[in-house]
């Protein structure tokens, strides 16, 4: 099953990844009002993305795209306001025509954009990039964009020759040799077999998304493509989000100190710079448990818990993340509507 | 006019500096800039007689590092350093005066690599080095904007800087352009695959660069990979063809050449291709690679330059993206081989580089015939794929120097191998068919015959084609 048909409720780690997108954009509000943007996203069936933007910061330029008109038409269905705008589109020609877009759904007087890329196929990296890349060029300062790519490693790969199972070396050598040939130019010049582990791909995938960047915004450019936050996740596959926006060169000083990144844990410097999260589900009781605890140290709130791992997830590491993102974990209940 | 006219005036015809420092520059951009400093290194290496010539890694034990950042340029070297004559004489001056080529198997021979890199980054630097006798040289900002050109006192090098063989260049007061580029992470990266490029054969020889800002030199970042080069080839059990490459072997106008071309990875499918002409979808390891004395020079070209699209060569496009190709020119005299001033790109007009392209297109044109006649027969092709294996540069030139090569009649000092690549059995009696079909029509087919509307159109159009068949051969 992909991603994009499994209900939101049974993906947390997305749930809290939408947040944490949602927070970043409130805290930009610090450097520059987002209720004149247009807001530019896949969006899926239920369009949540789009509904907490225009709730949190009154954005009503929205617009959702996708290129299966069945999904569009509930799209439209499910409109969270009148503005909102659904149309039949693949990624591609999003990018490629991305100013008439704008313009012919009413958007061209939009003060600027954020544009998020929400991809699944683990196979198709090659074009992403070159998408991501093809939409920097027509950006202009203040623009933001969010990508969201598959980054869960061996996917790509046929995992047997004959009836015999690939080594683990033999998975890696195969895996870089398949992603070099289809990256190779935007691939980090450093990239070597052991980089083709779960926990190390993303960053491979993030620095290539830099390298797409650069292309689009040389060194010596007025502007450049500031990466803003950069999280990997797992709902059963692992997924990369990168965020980041369009600013001028000589205001990235500037720009930084009003954000105070220090006190938002999120925050990435550069391309390698994934942050990880870990989510597990938890009950209400458990949530509202560590709620009311979260100033007290690990060890005391295990031991209070009594047990040591949740869905598999060793609490201590849990524990040492959840302070950071409690705000944004979803309570999750089931209704009887 | 004669010689007992009236001398009035003497009209200047020396260069500025200006010309020089803000023009020459123009020419070549940093990387390429940059590269010339490491060509430096490779040359010194030749001319210090370190290289060991029969060795598999020819240039092993011999590094540089390239240290960048906002505030400043660094190369350092241990490839024999630069002999005192040399840089009394030569290696300060603006070009090479005749007759003082470096020799033997060098890309030096312009004499203004070092200069032009030089002016190209900043308006201070200051040369080290230790060959029979250690001197620094300053190259001052004064001395850049004055427009004489006074000579540049070089001073004694104290023993406790600079080893033997040693060579260090620092660049300061850099221009606000090149900090900016050399203060980028991803520009630097950007580079490092420059030189993977550009210096693949070197570094595979067992030349090691290092290339990074400060930080990232102290906490240990390894040396630049070379991108390697590989062709599919197979073995045949009866003699019977098989995937292999064309190779040609010999020498035209002095200069040594040998040429490798083939495949490299599968044709695309029919999917695939539609795909690559939308957008391009994978990267561009097609292409013809040229080296002369082992610096490449052209990379993975696709155009007429490279001779497609040339003569009964098709233009390049996305179903030959299996073909790849490799040119080395060799010559103990530099000035025989098609180098530009920047060492990108080819002088295009030499006769060994249009003769040498006369052999590219034909095995361009063979392969690109083998594609054509195979792109029908995708499944068929893919069994001839999976009894190949890859072979790496050094394994093609053992193949070209144990086998029987024949003669090429243009130039008789070139021998080849020509394979017979493999005809598909039926390309004679087969044809195909393609033509666009309602989208929910295929999807109603390919529930009625596969049970599954994801199958792809192509094999639902085949399965309906064959079922129309079958009936009306009842």
């Amino acid at each position: 099953m992909s991603g994009a048909s499994i209900p939101y409720h049974l993906r947390p780690h997305k749930a809290v990844d939408r947040r944490l997108f949602l927070d970043l954009l409130g805290r930009l509000e610090r450097w520059m009002p987002l209720n004149d943007y247009a807001y530019v996203s896949m969006g899926a069936y239920p369009l949540e993305d789009h509904r907490l933007v225009h709730r949190v910061l009154g954005i009503t330029r929205l617009l959702a795209f996708d290129f299966d008109g069945e999904v569009v038409a509930r799209q439209e269905f499910n409109r969270p306001l009148d503005s909102c705008r659904c149309v039949e589109l693949s990624a591609q020609k999003l990018v490629d025509d991305f100013d008439r877009i704008l313009s012919d759904q009413g958007f061209g007087d939009a003060r600027g954009a954020i544009v998020w890329l929400d991809y699944t196929d683990p196979k198709q990296h090659a074009q992403q990039l070159r998408e991501f890349q093809t939409l920097l060029d027509k950006l202009t300062e203040g623009d933001i964009v969010r990508v969201t790519v598959n980054a869960h490693i061996n996917l790509q790969v046929d995992s047997a020759v004959g009836s015999k199972p690939l080594t683990k070396d033999e998975k890696r050598a195969k895996m870089l040799q398949i992603i070099k040939s289809k990256m190779g130019e935007y691939l980090p010049s450093n990239t070597t077999v052991d980089d083709m582990t779960q926990d190390r791909l993303p960053s491979v995938i993030s620095r290539s998304f830099g390298a797409a960047a650069h292309k689009a915004f040389q060194s010596t450019g007025t502007n450049t493509f500031k990466p803003l936050s950069i999280t990997r996740y797992s709902d059963g596959t692992q997924m990369l989000s990168m965020t980041g926006m369009v600013i001028a060169r000589t205001k990235v000083e500037e720009f930084d100190a009003r954000m105070q990144w220090p006190s938002w844990p999120f925050a990435s410097a550069d391309w390698g710079a994934v942050h990880h999260l870990v989510v597990p589900s938890l009950t209400l009781r458990e949530r509202l448990f560590l709620e009311k605890g979260i100033g007290r140290t690990t060890d005391e709130l295990i031991s209070e818990l009594g047990f040591i791992s949740a869905a598999d997830v060793p609490l201590q590491e849990f524990l040492a993340s959840y302070r950071n993102y409690y705000r944004f974990y979803p309570t999750l209940l089931s209704a009887d509507v | 006019m004669s010689t007992d006219q009236k001398v009035i005036g003497e009209a200047t015809s020396s260069p500025t500096k200006l010309f020089f420092v803000a023009m020459l520059t123009r020419d070549i951009e940093l990387q390429d800039a940059l590269l010339d400093l490491l060509d430096n290194c490779v040359d010194g290496i030749l001319r210090s007689g370190g290289a060991k010539h029969n060795a598999a890694k020819p240039y092993q034990d011999f590094h540089a590092m390239i240290e960048l950042s906002k505030d400043g340029f660094i190369i350092e070297d241990n490839c024999g350093g630069i002999p005192f004559e040399i840089a009394e004489k030569y290696a300060f001056a603006m070009g090479r005066p005749p007759g003082n080529a470096e020799g033997e198997g060098t890309v030096g021979m312009y004499g203004i690599g070092m200069k032009r890199a030089i002016f190209k980054m900043g308006s201070e630097a200051r040369v080290e080095s230790r060959s029979d006798k250690g001197f620094v040289v300053d190259i001052t900002s004064e001395w850049m904007q004055d427009d004489k050109w006074a000579d540049l006192p070089m001073f004694e090098l104290s023993d406790d800087e600079i080893p033997a063989g040693g060579t260090k260049i620092i660049v300061t007061s850099l221009h606000p352009d090149i900090a900016k580029n050399f203060g980028d992470p991803e520009w630097v990266d950007e580079f490092r695959k420059a030189v993977a490029r550009h210096y693949a054969i070197i570094i595979a020889k067992g030349f090691e660069v290092k290339i990074g800002s400060p930080e990232e030199l102290a906490a240990g970042i390894g040396p630049v990979h070379a991108e390697g080069f590989q062709l599919l080839a197979s073995k045949s059990e009866d003699g019977g063809s098989v995937i292999e490459p064309y190779i040609y072997k010999g020498t035209l106008h002095d200069v040594s050449v040998e040429i490798y071309a083939g495949l490299y990875r599968q044709l695309l499918n029919a999917e695939e291709l539609e795909d690559e002409d939308e957008t391009r979808g994978s990267t561009d390891d097609a292409g013809w690679t040229v080296a002369c004395n082992d610096r490449i020079v052209i990379w993975k070209d696709k155009s007429k330059l490279t001779g497609w699209g040339e003569g009964t060569v098709p233009n390049y496009h996305g179903q030959f993206i299996a073909i790849t190709g490799l040119v080395l020119l060799s010559a103990n005299d530099p000035h025989k081989l098609p180098l530009t001033t920047t060492k990108r790109g080819i002088d295009g007009a030499s006769n060994v580089y249009l003769d040498a392209k006369d052999l590219m297109r034909e095995a361009t044109k063979a392969l690109t015939s083998f594609t054509n006649k195979w792109k029908k027969f995708p499944e068929q092709l893919e069994t001839l794929y999976k009894e190949s294996g890859y072979v790496d540069l050094p394994a093609l030139q053992a193949i070209s120097a144990g086998a029987k090569m024949d003669v090429v009649r243009k130039y008789p000092d070139v021998r080849k191998i020509e394979p017979r690549l493999p005809v598909p059995p039926q390309e004679k009696t087969s044809t195909r068919i393609s033509f666009v079909a309602e989208k929910a029509d295929v999807g109603l087919l390919a529930t009625k015959f596969f049970d599954d509307i994801r199958t792809k159109p192509g094999i639902v159009g085949e399965e309906a084609f064959r079922r129309a068949v079958t009936e009306a051969k009842r």
